[in-house]
């Protein structure tokens, strides 16, 4: 292996070439060269991958489980569910996430820098990633069409008032906006107002009214109608 | 780069469809997507800057028409095909021709519940003092770089605030190209009608998440 190069960076053992003008070609030529049916090539790639050893299938199907049926939505929602019943909590939540929650036991996958921001009668928050699809999906699962499709995307941080509309959600023009762009590591999870006449909710009860889109700022969370 | 995957701001898009998605299916090549993403031994080992930056530079055209899991595919295709671990005809059949020596064995089911728990954590030891503090003036560069950032364009040359601090973190930037490096790291509130003239709501903000080489003092 060739270790001759003088590198002005840490000498980590990287042989692979990560050239743009490279990849740009490559992806040029597999576009040209691969059939158009997505279904076929990803199952040409798993076959693939499995006989070269490079994939395990039970892994593969082992993940899809995971996030269909153990990490979703409801971890987010304990979060908020506890910050309005806690305050103590709330306060540890507000200033450093990831120790507040460190032992409702949820995992870290991309959650490991989490900021929670908080709407208040006179600001709302909203999250976005503009540069590809980053959301939090340790604490809300992996991200609905519409988060990662182009509309939203494009749009929501040069119109979000337009789009919340689109959502159903109207803002009055005194409401302050805030767009959250994902453009790091870091992961937002918005902490949604409690809605009026849940006083006596239990936290369990309040657990069960928090959707995912008001944790994403597309949504209020809002007072049953009839309570049982 | 400037690619189309810098989206933030861009005209012509219509309106969010926001009907709920079917749910994951094992059957389902989306589903399956997302798994080999997460099970596959990557060449030169995980890399998501290296990752985010080759779906980048999928065709223009092709990455505005491809389904999301399908740009997956176009990214990991790229990624095993650039280290020379897979080629045109593999992919096409299915069918290996031969083995990379130095992959190692991929990871078995039983790994899934410790890489859940623990994730990637982009944070570094601090090496210095950051340059900045919350409430300090900042102005985003205006540079155009051919290769990896995550520097929207929309931001470019925009000055705002800083609203964190978050210590230091692998700098994307360099971590594509395949050297670890990291940086003190901000959120920098803007205010939306600096960053577009047809904005008339006067305090609403957009915060962008900036590397300190991002940013210069104003």
């Amino acid at each position: 292996m060739p270790d001759d190069q003088d590198h002005d960076w840490d000498p980590i053992h990287d042989e692979v070439p990560r050239d743009t003008r490279r990849v740009i070609a490559l992806e040029e030529h597999l576009h040209s060269h691969l059939p158009s049916d997505a279904a076929l090539r990803v199952k040409a790639l798993e076959s693939l991958l499995v006989e070269k050893g490079l994939v395990n299938s039970a892994t593969i199907d082992r993940w899809i489980e995971v996030f269909s049926e153990e990490v979703g939505p409801k971890n987010g929602a304990r979060i908020v569910a506890r910050a309005w019943t806690d305050p103590s909590f709330k306060e540890r939540l507000m200033t450093n996430a990831n120790e507040a929650i460190a032992e409702m036991g949820f995992p870290k996958l991309e959650a490991n820098n989490l900021v929670v921001v908080e709407n208040t009668p006179r600001r709302h928050n909203v999250v976005v990633c503009t540069l590809c699809s980053c959301y939090p999906w340790a604490v809300l699962g992996i991200p609905p069409t519409w988060y990662k499709s182009f509309e939203y995307r494009a749009r929501v941080v040069r119109n979000p008032r337009g789009v919340l509309k689109e959502f159903g959600l109207e803002l009055d023009d005194d409401v302050e906006v805030r767009v959250w762009d994902s453009t790091a590591e870091i992961r937002y999870l918005v902490l949604p107002e409690r809605p009026p006449r849940t006083e006596g909710f239990s936290e369990e009860e309040l657990v069960a009214l928090v959707s995912r889109d008001s944790m994403v700022g597309v949504a209020k969370v809002v007072t049953p109608v009839r309570r049982s | 780069m400037d690619g189309v995957h810098d989206m933030g701001g861009m005209q012509g898009f219509g309106s969010v469809d926001s009907s709920p998605d079917q749910p994951m299916s094992k059957t389902d090549w989306r589903a399956r997507m997302f798994g080999i993403e997460l099970s596959y031994i990557q060449p030169g080992g995980f890399n998501i800057d290296w990752m985010r930056h080759v779906m980048e530079c999928m065709p223009p055209s092709a990455y505005l028409s491809s389904e999301y899991f399908d740009r997956w595919y176009w990214r990991d295709a790229g990624i095993l095909a650039n280290a020379n671990w897979v080629n045109t005809k593999e992919l096409k059949t299915g069918k290996a021709v031969n083995r990379p020596a130095e992959a190692g064995e991929p990871p078995p089911p039983e790994a899934v519940a410790a890489i859940l728990k623990q994730g990637v954590d982009s944070r570094r030891a601090a090496e210095g003092e950051p340059a900045f503090k919350p409430g300090d003036r900042a102005r985003a560069k205006f540079h155009s770089p051919l290769g990896a950032t995550r520097l929207p364009r929309y931001a470019r040359g925009h000055v705002g605030t800083v609203e964190a601090y978050h210590g230091w973190h692998v700098l994307p930037d360099a971590n594509a190209h395949g050297a670890e490096r990291a940086e003190p790291l901000y959120t920098v509130g803007f205010f939306t009608k600096d960053l577009w003239d047809d904005v008339r709501s006067p305090r609403d903000m957009v915060f962008v998440d900036m590397w300190e080489s991002y940013l210069e003092p104003v």
